[in-house]
Order: structure tokens, then sequence, then C-alpha cells
């Protein structure tokens, strides 16, 4: 009799056991579909921010583009820059070469007055050196 | 200073001879001197000019210049409509491309090209007055 109540005691502890392996099972089997649910959800994250990723190379690209444009713009500006300075400095240094041309004349020449005048000669007409200038008014 | 100091001493005479070159109001100025010049009044237009009256490139300006020295405007605005004076001007002008002139002022003593300063004129003048001597 204590043998049989042994035997049965032990199919119980047999079968408790084997019940108890079987639930804890279940709760791995739900903690490998909750990790995949994760993993699911960090791929979807991931794909998710690869476009984003996309999306914020883009501007980037852009504001590559935008520099390289500023920086062109800003280069011919420059050249226009030197170019214009240049013209001016030609310029200035043309005007700088003509005013002592343009001051000369007035200087150098004098006023008629008091001389003897025909239409483009100054002076004796049989004076014995002839000074010849070629002018203009400007 | 050469007119008083070489044309007024009688050492030398002084002609003038057009070469505008610095655009249409070189031209211009030639042309209003070479129609005053046509009544007789070259030099004062002349002297205008040179001494830089800018109202002479304008036409209230000119008018009132023509009627100052006594000359009839009414025939300068005929000679400048009419283009009177430009023959003068432009024989001119060849006479000193034929002579090697490339700007102004460019000045010859006796037919010796001379830098446009007066000291350089007056030498030339004086060593031009020398050889004559000898």
């Amino acid at each position: 009799m204590a043998r049989l109540l042994l035997l049965v005691a032990l199919s119980l502890v047999t079968l408790a056991a084997a019940c108890g392996s079987g639930e804890q099972a279940q709760p791995t089997g739900t903690a490998t579909s909750q990790r995949a649910e994760r993993e699911a959800t960090v791929a979807q994250q991931q794909d998710a921010q690869a476009p984003q990723e996309t999306v914020e190379a883009e501007p980037v690209q852009q504001s590559q583009q935008a520099q390289q444009a500023q920086r062109a713009q800003q280069a011919q500006q420059s050249v226009a820059d030197v170019e214009q300075q240049q013209q001016t400095q030609q310029a200035q240094e043309e005007v700088e070469d003509a005013e002592p041309v343009d001051e000369l004349p007035a200087e150098i020449v004098g006023v008629h007055k008091g001389v003897r005048s025909e239409r483009h000669v100054l002076g004796e007409p049989d004076a014995p050196v002839e000074i010849r200038y070629f002018g203009d008014f400007t | 200073m050469i007119v008083e100091r070489l044309v007024a001493t009688g050492k030398a005479r002084f002609v003038f001879r057009h070469f505008p070159v610095r655009g249409d109001a070189a031209d211009f100025a030639a042309y209003v001197v070479e129609c005053a010049a046509n009544q007789g009044a070259f030099w004062p237009l002349h002297d205008r000019y040179m001494a830089g009256d800018e109202t002479l490139f304008t036409e209230a300006g000119l008018r009132r210049q023509i009627t100052f020295e006594g000359l009839d405007y009414v025939e300068f605005v005929t000679c400048m409509n009419e283009g009177h004076s430009v023959p003068a001007v432009m024989a001119s002008r060849a006479e000193g491309e034929s002579r090697g002139v490339a700007g102004t002022p460019t000045v010859f003593v006796d037919g010796e090209q001379v830098d446009a300063t007066f000291e350089a004129i007056e030498e030339a003048v004086e060593r031009a007055l020398e050889d004559t001597a000898e």
C-alpha cells in the first residue's frame, strides 16, 4: 500500500513537473515572439530612419550645391570687382596721364591778347622760328 | 608762356593746328573755333577752350560767348549746322597724321618734334635761333 501511495505520489510529482515545464515553455515562446516583434519594430524604425537619413542627406547636398554656387558667385563677383577695380585704376591712370596734357596748353601757350594774330597764327609772320602746335580743346 | 616769352618777343610765331582725338566733344570744339574763325574770332574762342570753359559745350554758353565776341550768332549756327568748318579741321588733322602726330599736344619747332613742355620748346627755339644766326 505504501508502495502504491509512493508510486501515486511520484506520478503526481512527475505530472506536476511535466505541467510545470509546459507552463515554462509558454512564456519562453511569448518572449521569442516579443523579441521578434521588437526586432521587427526596430527594423521598421530603421527602415523609417533610412529615408529620413536620405531626406536629411539631400538638404546637405543641396546645401553644398548652394555653397558652391555661392562661392562661384562670390568668385565671379570677385573677378568682376577686380576687373572693375582694374578698369577704375586704368581709367584713373589714364586720367592722371591725361591731366598734365590737359593742363599743359593753357600754361604753356598763354593768351593771344597784345600779340599780332591771324587765323591759326600768333606773332609776326616773318619770325625766325616756327612753333607748330597740334592740339584739341578737351 | 610761349606767347609772352617766345612770340611777343619776336623770337617765334605760333601756329595752331587742330588734331581732335578725344571724341565728339573734341570735334565739336574744333568746329566751334573754326566757325568763330570764319568771323575773325579764332583766338578768343581758342583761349576760352584752352582755359577749360565747359560752358562752351552748351548751347546757352556758346550763344553767350559768340554774342560777347560781337559775332553773328545766326551765321555761326548756320556754319555749325551745315558743317562749313569740317573741311578745315579735317585738313588740319590730316596734316598732323602726315607728320606722325598720334596724340595731343604734339609740338614741332622748325619741323622738329619736341617735348610738349615749355622748357623743351624754349630750348628748341633758342637752339634754332643760334642755328639761324650761324
